[in-house]
């Protein structure tokens, strides 16, 4: 079965209900932030519905990445997931709030939350607090998040073969998000987030 | 160093001394009406002889007191009625200083807490607080040669006033939050403890404090000092009986941890399904020290309680293990807080969470870096059991961070008792609550194995304790 792949350019201020068997995936490839707090619901009313998101921010200059996503698993086998890799510099930040919620009756929900953020400049920071709420027990849940620069091992092992450091850097960015990637079957909007890496890299001194 | 052997020889001594001559049940030699207000405060404050500004940072404490409101975030604190709180109980008129003198009482408690007689000889120090006051402490002779100082806060106060102005409420101010400032008016008893520079003391002193009438409100305040290149380890129990109606404990514990010192502060508490437990506990560390807090919380009705280190010069380290348990009517809200406020300092906070029959277990954190505070590496994971349907686990980790050279890390999971793991263990002839029990130990484990020896065994016996009847 094909994927039906919902591409924003943005976390929007909006509520998703996900009604019985209901499929949905999500891909963001956010290059702009907003004032303010963006508020996105994810609300798996639908017994065995599931929702899967994927979110790439690329942040420069001076905007902020600000959301509050609330997911509520309200019926039994529900899955929603929500993977986050930001990308900072200049003086962007990037704040997220994952607000989970496991309600009494949605045993056999299945939950997961990452943000992970590379900070690439002195000024660039963020904010995650991947929160968790379970009322029942027969669930699988699990939320990770990080928050770094690009890691140093890999940076030497990188110049130790040769490559300059700019060039080595840019490889461990576009590692970090080709990774995410993987989950993604539509060639197009893949290379369209390599595109936007690529853009975002060469902003980037 | 041969601290046991003395620490030994001298409690024997006390022993022979007056071996159970003191066997009185306690009563109080002073309560303060229910209720709170100056002349209360006035009335503690005269009893305990203190100097005129300690009274008046206590009425300062009150007015911050009054003027916060009642934390809107966290667990349910509803029930707490500060008008139906005695504030100050003594039990008798002076600190003990022979075990023997202790009511016959809390002896017993002490032993059901399953501290053997033998392992009792081996803390080096030992304090115990009934109420409000503090009436027993001891510490091995060779440590007190040292100049190690380990007495109750309010004897702390008369015998050491310049150490103990220089350094009290600093930590912890009582405008921080609601529950420091009524401590802070009100404060009863605690340890006070200063280790000199370059002293290590290699057994645990200990602490045991104990709510015993009804509608008590126990309000310690703790205060360790390392000073430079020192090393101590801290360990505090708490317990209290089941009454009908709740009592309120409330303290604050102050940690400042000097140059390259290092503290472990541990503290295993079984307080009774009435007592509401809101405790600030917060360290500040200097330049290469070491902080770990090791905090496992059964008991209570609502506990509120997040551990903090700050992180104040470079190559600082924290560390926070902690453990809950919440059983039918608790709420035990925990975890931890680290402030990295300078380079090179790093952090590890572990939580363990176990919710059982319909008990909210919650993991609240924070880590935060300031910008500035380069080559940071912190670790947070939270893993939480459910026992069963009717059970809630909830994580609130936050993570700030405004500066770019930094390692942070976070993961968390939830899990319930697998099916497998269940009928695995009955096939080889276990019970299911055996089993069960089994399983609940091996999640605790990672955290139990930290503690000295004779306390892990008996919170592997609290757990077990509180998993018969669990299943089936």
């Amino acid at each position: 079965m094909s994927q039906k792949i919902l591409f924003l350019d943005t976390i929007p201020d909006q509520t998703i209900t996900l009604k019985s068997d209901e499929e949905i995936f999500v891909v963001g490839l956010i290059t702009t932030g907003w004032p303010g707090i963006r508020n996105l619901v994810i609300n798996a009313q639908g017994r065995g519905s599931s929702c899967m998101c994927i979110f790439f921010i690329l942040g420069t200059g001076n905007s902020s990445f600000d959301a509050k996503i609330q997911a509520i698993h309200a019926a039994p086998k529900t899955q929603i997931k929500a993977r986050i890799r930001s990308a900072l510099t200049d003086r962007s930040s990037c704040s997220i709030e994952g607000a989970w919620s496991i309600e009494k009756n949605a045993s056999g929900a299945d939950t997961y939350f990452a943000h992970h953020t590379l900070l690439l400049s002195q000024g660039a920071s963020a904010k995650t607090a991947p929160f968790l709420e379970i009322k029942t027990d027969d669930v699988k849940a699990g939320h990770a998040a990080s928050v770094g620069k690009v890691d140093a091992d890999a940076l030497f092992y990188l110049l130790s073969r040769g490559i300059s450091e700019q060039q080595a850097r840019a490889l461990l960015v576009q590692g970090f998000f080709e990774t995410e990637l993987e989950a993604i079957d539509d060639e197009e909007i893949k290379n369209k987030i390599r595109e936007a890496v690529i853009t975002f890299l060469s902003q980037t001194k | 160093m041969a601290v046991p052997l003395k620490t030994k020889k001298m409690l024997t001594q006390t022993g022979d001394n007056s071996a159970y001559s003191f066997r009185t049940k306690t009563k109080s030699f002073f309560a303060s009406k229910k209720g709170l207000n100056t002349d209360i405060i006035r009335e503690i404050s005269r009893q305990k002889g203190e100097p005129q500004w300690m009274l008046d940072f206590r009425l300062h404490a009150y007015e911050v007191f009054l003027g916060k409101e009642m934390p809107k975030w966290g667990a349910d604190l509803s029930g707490i009625d500060f008008e139906n709180i005695h504030y100050y109980v003594r039990p008798q008129d002076k600190s003990k200083r022979n075990w023997e003198d202790v009511p016959k009482e809390i002896k017993d408690t002490f032993d059901k807490l399953g501290i053997p007689e033998a392992e009792k000889k081996f803390l080096a120090g030992t304090g115990a607080q009934f109420e409000s006051e503090m009436i027993y402490h001891s510490l091995a002779e060779n440590l007190a040669k040292q100049g190690v100082i380990f007495e109750s806060t309010d004897d702390a106060l008369k015998n050491h006033p310049e150490l103990f102005k220089k350094h009290f409420g600093t930590v912890v101010p009582p405008g921080d939050n609601k529950f420091s400032a009524l401590n802070s008016a009100v404060w009863s008893g605690g340890s006070f403890i200063y280790v000199p520079k370059g002293v290590h003391i290699e057994l645990p002193l200990q602490a045991y404090f104990r709510i015993n009438i009804e509608n008590m409100g126990q309000f310690e305040r703790t205060l360790i000092i390392a000073d430079e290149g020192s090393s101590i380890h801290y360990v505090e129990g708490c317990t209290a009986p089941t009454y009908s109606s709740d009592s309120l404990h409330s303290a604050v514990v102050e940690i400042i941890v000097k140059k390259g010192a290092r503290v472990q502060y541990t503290t295993i508490q079984n307080w009774s399904g009435n007592v509401y437990n809101l405790v600030t506990k917060r360290a500040m560390a200097y330049e290469n020290a070491e902080m770990f807090w090791l905090d496992c919380n059964l008991g209570s009705k609502v506990t509120m309680k997040y551990p903090s280190i700050i992180l104040r010069e470079r190559g600082a380290k924290g560390e926070i293990q902690s453990l809950a348990f919440a059983s039918k009517g608790q709420h035990q809200d925990a975890g931890g807080k680290v402030m990295h406020l300078a380079p090179d300092t790093s952090s590890t906070i572990i939580s363990k969470s176990i919710s059982k029959n319909g008990g909210r277990s919650t993991y609240r954190g924070l880590v935060k870096v300031i910008k500035g505070a380069k080559n940071v590496k912190t670790r947070v994971v939270c893993d939480a059991l459910m026992l069963d349907p009717e059970s809630r686990s909830d994580t609130y980790p936050t993570m700030d961070i405004k500066e770019e050279d930094v390692a942070v890390a976070h993961e968390a999971t939830v899990a319930s008792i697998g099916e497998d793991e269940l009928f695995y263990l009955m096939s080889r002839g276990l019970s299911e609550e055996q089993a069960a029990t089994l399983i609940v130990n091996g999640f605790a484990n990672p955290i139990i194995r930290k503690l000295p020896m004779e306390y892990a065994v008996e919170l592997n016996r609290l757990l077990a304790l509180e998993m018969t009847g669990s299943v089936g």
